[in-house]
């Protein structure tokens, strides 16, 4: 186990992260640039010693949540969620593991919120590869059982169930709403989405996320219960339900 | 993308009637929140909910019914240190229907995207939020989500984006055609015709034309014929150069530059 003390990057740091990544899809691309983690000229250090393990691997956004949640939440730093350049200096720091090469063995690092994070805006903030996970383990920590429909995909693919229940702010806290997502999508006797949770179709996640904005506007979905909300669901859904009934008696497990 | 069209029933609170305020003391970030209901007709047994959310950080604080308002004692924000980003939604909604597990209850008015004030920095509510964004070829542009649009300047081109957005360049040049690229986006795009919602971005973009351009109603949406609602486009973009002196400020920095 290697452990370095985490730092964030400034603002010529993350420039210099921009330029490595956009380098990855043009004609040379460049080497990571792992120096500027420690250089002084590039990275600054936090108000406190954080050590992180280098060296970790993480199968699922669910390990990194965890990992992250717990480092980060006793360190007494202030509002690590907001800082920038702390998630631009993590997400360099793990980026073997978060943009692997694919069978060419080209690394296509897509669209800059999933390296440097939106900390501010209303949308984009849940694509950021680590944060985006921080984030929603940090809402359900209480319950992450529910959330698993967001948590379970590998760091590099989060997929279309995040995209389209992280991607509006009153879906993703809505617990009825995520639980329900998890009893559909979550099969934890595989720790993964079922078969058909990626797709666009009748029953699908997307079919999901605009059902319960028709809901959103109508009712309190805050005032109701994971049950209550699945017996709301029109038959399209019925499909899923049947496929993770199995897995559903015992509940979502991380 | 369809129209927005009011189905629900749900009255729309308006502005006015909700005022909340922000305070910050000893690392805490405090609210409080004063609610006028009175106009609404709203049913006395209604409970009044006010939340605070900024991306997945959501808070809800009971404030009693509309027949009997209630402020919670505790209204700190919890896991929020700075109030940067923080927005207000205020919920009235029916009694709850016996058992969560029946159907929720039934929203029967709401106010959204309420920016608040606050008392330590008394900062205006600005129509057009400006961020940074990561582009090393594009100088700014115009984002739209969910939410209200938001102006992003590339924090590689320009190192003092703050600055560089009250520059005569950047006012006389881009501010005329980032408000021409809203306006289209509210009238074409998005063919919005939902006008109840004053909190909503949409309706607040359109009450600036009329209240401070002195613009009339946009026409009605009308697929076959977008000619009328491009013409009032074009009228508002006009009526925005003259508001803001537009030809004036350019003569006088490229005389600046000669």
């Amino acid at each position: 186990m290697k452990q370095v003390e985490l730092r964030r990057l400034n603002d010529q740091g993350m420039a210099r992260m921009g330029e490595f990544l956009d380098s990855l899809t043009g004609d040379s691309p460049q080497q990571c640039p792992r120096s500027i983690l420690t250089d002084g000229r590039t990275s600054e250090s936090l108000p406190v010693k954080v050590l992180v393990e280098e060296d970790r691997v993480f199968p699922r956004r669910y390990e990194a949540a965890e990992y992250l949640y717990n480092l980060l939440s006793s360190s007494a730093l202030r509002e690590p969620e907001r800082d920038r350049g702390l998630w631009a200096w993590l997400a360099l720091l793990w980026f073997d593991q978060l943009c692997p090469p694919d069978k060419t063995g080209q690394r296509k690092p897509g669209e800059r919120a999933r390296w440097i994070p939106e900390v501010d805006a209303s949308w984009g903030y849940y694509r950021h590869l680590l944060r985006g996970p921080y984030l929603i383990y940090s809402l359900y920590k209480d319950s992450i059982g529910d959330a698993m429909c967001l948590l379970c995909q590998p760091l590099h693919r989060p997929g279309d169930v995040v995209e389209q229940l992280a991607s509006r702010q009153s879906l993703v806290t809505s617990r009825a709403l995520i639980g329900a997502a998890t009893r559909l999508y979550y099969d934890n006797r595989k720790n993964g989405l079922v078969r058909g949770a990626s797709g666009k179709g009748r029953g699908s996640p997307r079919r999901l996320a605009e059902v319960a904005m028709q809901f959103d506007r109508t009712f309190d979905l805050h005032t109701i219960d994971t049950e209550g909300l699945l017996k709301l669901l029109p038959r399209e859904f019925d499909g899923f339900r049947m496929q993770t009934a199995g897995a559903k008696t015992a509940g979502p497990q991380p | 993308m369809m129209g927005r069209l009011n189905f629900t029933g749900r009255r729309p609170i308006r502005p006015e009637d909700v005022k909340i305020h922000i305070t910050e003391a000893d690392g805490a970030v405090r609210f409080d929140a004063e609610l006028d209901l009175g106009r609404y007709n709203l049913p006395a047994h209604a409970r009044v909910f006010v939340e605070a959310y900024r991306q997945t950080m959501w808070q809800r604080f009971d404030f009693g019914t509309v027949g009997a308002p209630c402020k919670p004692d505790d209204r700190v924000l919890r896991d929020v240190r700075s109030p940067d980003g923080v927005k207000f939604r205020v919920k009235v909604v029916e009694n709850a229907p016996a058992g969560a597990s029946v159907r929720p209850a039934k929203i029967l008015a709401l106010a959204d995207q309420i920016r608040p004030r606050n008392l330590k920095s008394r900062t205006a509510q600005s129509l057009l939020p400006v961020d940074t964004g990561d582009s090393k070829d594009q100088i700014w542009w115009v984002e739209f989500g969910d939410d209200e649009p938001l102006l992003r300047i590339s924090s590689t081109l320009v190192s003092d984006w703050r600055g560089f957005v009250t520059t005569p360049e950047f006012v006389t040049l881009a501010l005329p055609e980032i408000f021409r690229s809203i306006l289209t986006r509210i009238l074409l795009i998005e063919e919005h015709v939902d006008r109840d919602d004053a909190q909503d971005w949409r309706n607040r973009w359109l009450r600036f034309a009329r209240e401070s351009l002195g613009m009339p109603e946009p026409p009605a949406a009308d697929r076959k014929d977008i000619s009328e609602q491009e013409q009032w486009i074009d009228d508002a973009v006009e009526a925005f150069c003259r508001r803001k002196d537009i030809g004036a400020r350019l003569g006088h920095w490229r005389k600046e530059e000669e």
